[in-house]
């Protein structure tokens, strides 16, 4: 009887564990676009994010009109006439760790990844691949990422007046930070 | 040495191109407005302030996602990440999943040096979105029944002094 019980405890720890899903409601995303007069670069830290272990499903959801740029004029444009956040107010990544069976979410650790989905910006949705990391340190996980993207892809067009101030690819950096386990 | 007429409209020409140059220029990059010492136009506990605009109509979201329109929020800090840069501010407490998430002015970071989880304060700031779950978006897909609740994103915060 007690052998029952200890091994159904063990079965159902292991269940609880791996079913487990991190979220974050401060992810970090960066976008640098570097033209040859001028480099901006805008950054949201109010992105939520979720990781499920178990399946490797990973998801992110970001308001646009969150990016904060150091100038008002870029401020204003990136909302107003390229990104549109009225229309479009959000963004959002929704995917699948391609090799989660190699990331070990108990073990101390730095995990390459590569994270594959649909990426919607703009209100034009893509396929989007990007090679990451996710960090096991301590019972927490977060996660980082690094790719570009071509603007017109997303419809984002770029009116000839700034074209020297704004490239046609930007660079995109997201970081979760620490991740909270959901209960 | 005299300047030949034309030479003298020809330097009045460049000074005048210049002096010009230079206000585009500081047009174009000016920083966003500081407002620190600006009044806001409303004042919301964060649980008034949620439940005003996590079900707004379009005409109230439109009142207040205006980059003009500056209101402040009191609450409880639940998180605080600290930044060289810009800090964030998440006010929360236990009776709702939703938060309203402050993004510091990088210029007044440190007015929030040393916040702590627990302490009561008033932020002041531009209200930017709300970030909430609908069905068949990327993060309700993958939550299934579980729920993070509404947030509130703002952004330009100051945090007002005389925290508790």
């Amino acid at each position: 009887m007690k052998k029952t019980i200890i091994t159904a405890l063990v079965f159902l720890s292991a269940i609880s564990l791996n079913a487990q899903k991190y979220f974050t409601k401060n992810a970090t995303i960066t976008f640098v676009s570097k033209a040859p007069m001028e480099t901006i670069e805008g950054t949201n830290k109010t992105t939520t994010a979720v990781i499920d272990a178990t399946s490797g499903a990973i998801a992110f959801s970001v308001v646009v009109k969150g990016f904060v740029f150091d100038q008002q004029l870029l401020q204003q444009h990136f909302n107003e006439n390229y990104m549109e956040s009225d229309k479009f107010p959000k963004g959002e990544f929704k995917g699948s760790i391609t090799n989660n069976a190699g990331v070990k979410y108990s073990t101390d650790g730095s995990y390459a990844v590569t994270v594959s989905g649909k990426l919607t910006i703009h209100g034009v949705t893509k396929d989007a691949t990007s090679t990451g990391k996710i960090t096991v340190s301590g019972g927490k996980i977060s996660a980082s990422s690094e790719f570009s993207i071509t603007l017109s892809d997303y419809n984002i067009s770029i009116p000839s007046v700034v074209k020297d101030k704004i490239s046609k690819t930007v660079k995109i950096t997201v970081n979760t930070g620490n991740m909270d386990k959901l209960k | 040495m005299k300047l030949k007429k034309w030479h003298k409209i020809v330097l009045i020409l460049l000074l005048a191109g210049a002096i010009t140059g230079y206000f585009v220029w500081k047009y174009i990059n000016r920083p966003n407005p500081d407002m620190k010492n600006v009044a806001p136009k409303e004042t919301f506990t964060m649980q008034a302030l949620m439940q005003k605009l996590g079900n707004a109509d379009s005409a109230t979201l439109k009142k207040y996602l205006n980059r003009k329109y500056l209101v402040a929020v009191t609450g409880t800090v639940k998180d605080f990440m600290a930044s060289d840069s810009a800090s964030t501010i998440n006010l929360g407490d236990s009776t709702s999943p939703g938060i309203v998430q402050c993004q510091l002015d990088a210029r007044h970071n440190n007015d929030a040096k040393g916040l702590t989880p627990g302490a009561t304060v008033t932020v002041k700031g531009i209200v930017a979105g709300i970030k909430k779950q609908e069905a068949g978006d990327a993060i309700s897909d993958l939550l299934g029944d579980a729920t993070l609740g509404t947030d509130i994103i703002m952004n330009f915060c100051i945090l007002e002094p005389g925290r508790k």
